[in-house]
């Protein structure tokens, strides 16, 4: 989806992972915008911004344009890629790709499902959604929001596969025709009593799996194992 | 109960703990998971302890994934043993688990539902947790 969102960015000069987390501690998180045959610029963006086009129904796949300290860039960008921060989910860093608005893109667009699934209403089944998102190919302009995928008319054991989606022209799907994005799996069965946790639970292991050649076949005798006391430094 | 199949050496030295999870940080099979937000030994008693408090809350409908394996060999001298004589006898199976590791999954459920069940299954493990939705 195009749009004509402009985000401010400021170009930075101090490189590297101090900088970085220098910048971040300050409320900023280092970007960089690449592609479309031109250099690479480094760049701080407000994470706020960023989280704003996140929530947009485009999501990752919006176009917008962006404002270098003060002056307007030629040309649109999308997100390429986050990073965050696995605990605190903050952004630590984010890739800007420069988007040419006559060359096919290459975007993964979320499935959407609609409706309730006969199969589990009524039948008890369990909707598992397999694939969430599809990649394809196509113009910048012809992004689509989302991949809608109607699943009322599912019963139990039946699925949707890629090949059944429908896209408008000019969106062309990428990778297995053949994967299923839906599908209804039979109600679970009641679970089992697990057997009693006993000492004979506890006492079983795991095979060892045993080092060099089997059944004696090597040339050389299989070396005397060395208690750790007798092996030297140098062997560790 | 979780354990591997086959190991190459029945004994471990304990490893180092630093640092975040990188991999396995992300909601990438179910609509909710369970974050770690500690550092911290899991081990397969508490895995299938945490399983079946979410499934048994959820009793029908539902699917779960546990994205930990506990595949770290923890062993334990007896009681009353002088030290030396050779490390003890392996006892227990453990998955390492560091902050932002997303522990277990869940799909076809409610947030709500989610949410408890989650939480029940967070009340088994040594760590402080926290709920998580997928990110679009």
């Amino acid at each position: 989806m195009i749009t004509d969102i402009v985000v401010d960015v400021v170009p930075r000069t101090d490189l590297g992972k101090n900088a970085s987390r220098r910048y971040r501690r300050a409320g900023k998180v280092p970007a960089v915008i690449y592609g479309a045959g031109q250099p690479a610029v480094s760049v701080l963006v407000d994470p706020h911004r960023v989280d704003e086009i996140l929530k947009l129904e485009a999501g990752r796949n919006t176009i917008f344009s962006l404002s270098v300290s003060g002056k307007s860039e030629a040309g649109a960008v999308m997100i390429k890629a986050l990073d965050r921060d696995p605990v605190t989910d903050d952004y630590r860093h984010v890739d800007l790709v420069r988007v040419r608005l006559d060359r096919a893109v290459h975007v993964k667009v979320p499935v959407r499902l609609l409706g309730l699934a006969e199969g589990v209403k009524n039948e008890g089944g369990v909707l598992e959604f397999v694939i969430r998102e599809i990649e394809v190919e196509c113009l910048p302009r012809e992004i689509p929001e989302h991949i809608d995928v109607d699943v009322s008319g599912l019963h139990v054991n039946q699925g949707i596969p890629v090949k059944d989606l429908r896209l408008k022209e000019g969106v062309k799907i990428l990778g297995d025709l053949e994967g299923v994005v839906v599908v209804v799996a039979p109600p679970r069965a009641e679970e089992t009593p697990a057997p009693a946790e006993g000492a004979e639970a506890e006492a079983a292991e795991p095979e060892v799996i045993k080092k060099g050649k089997e059944a004696g076949e090597s040339e050389e005798p299989p070396a005397k194992e060395k208690s750790p006391r007798e092996k030297s430094p140098k062997e560790k | 109960m979780l354990m591997p199949s086959k190991v190459r050496y029945r004994k471990q030295q304990r490893g180092r703990r630093a640092g975040k999870a990188e991999t396995g940080s992300s909601v990438s099979f179910g609509d909710y998971g369970l974050k770690a937000l500690e550092t911290g030994w899991i081990t397969a008693r508490q895995i299938e302890a945490s399983r079946v408090a979410m499934t048994r809350f959820v009793k029908r409908g539902g699917k779960v994934w546990v994205r930990i394996f506990p595949d770290k060999p923890i062993t334990k001298k007896p009681a009353e043993t002088r030290m030396g004589k050779g490390k003890g006898a392996p006892e227990a199976w453990v998955a390492v688990v560091k902050p932002g590791r997303v522990l277990f999954e869940m799909e076809g459920l409610d947030e709500r539902t989610a949410r408890e069940a989650m939480r029940l299954a967070g009340h088994k493990l040594p760590m402080k947790t926290k709920f998580v939705a997928r990110q679009g």
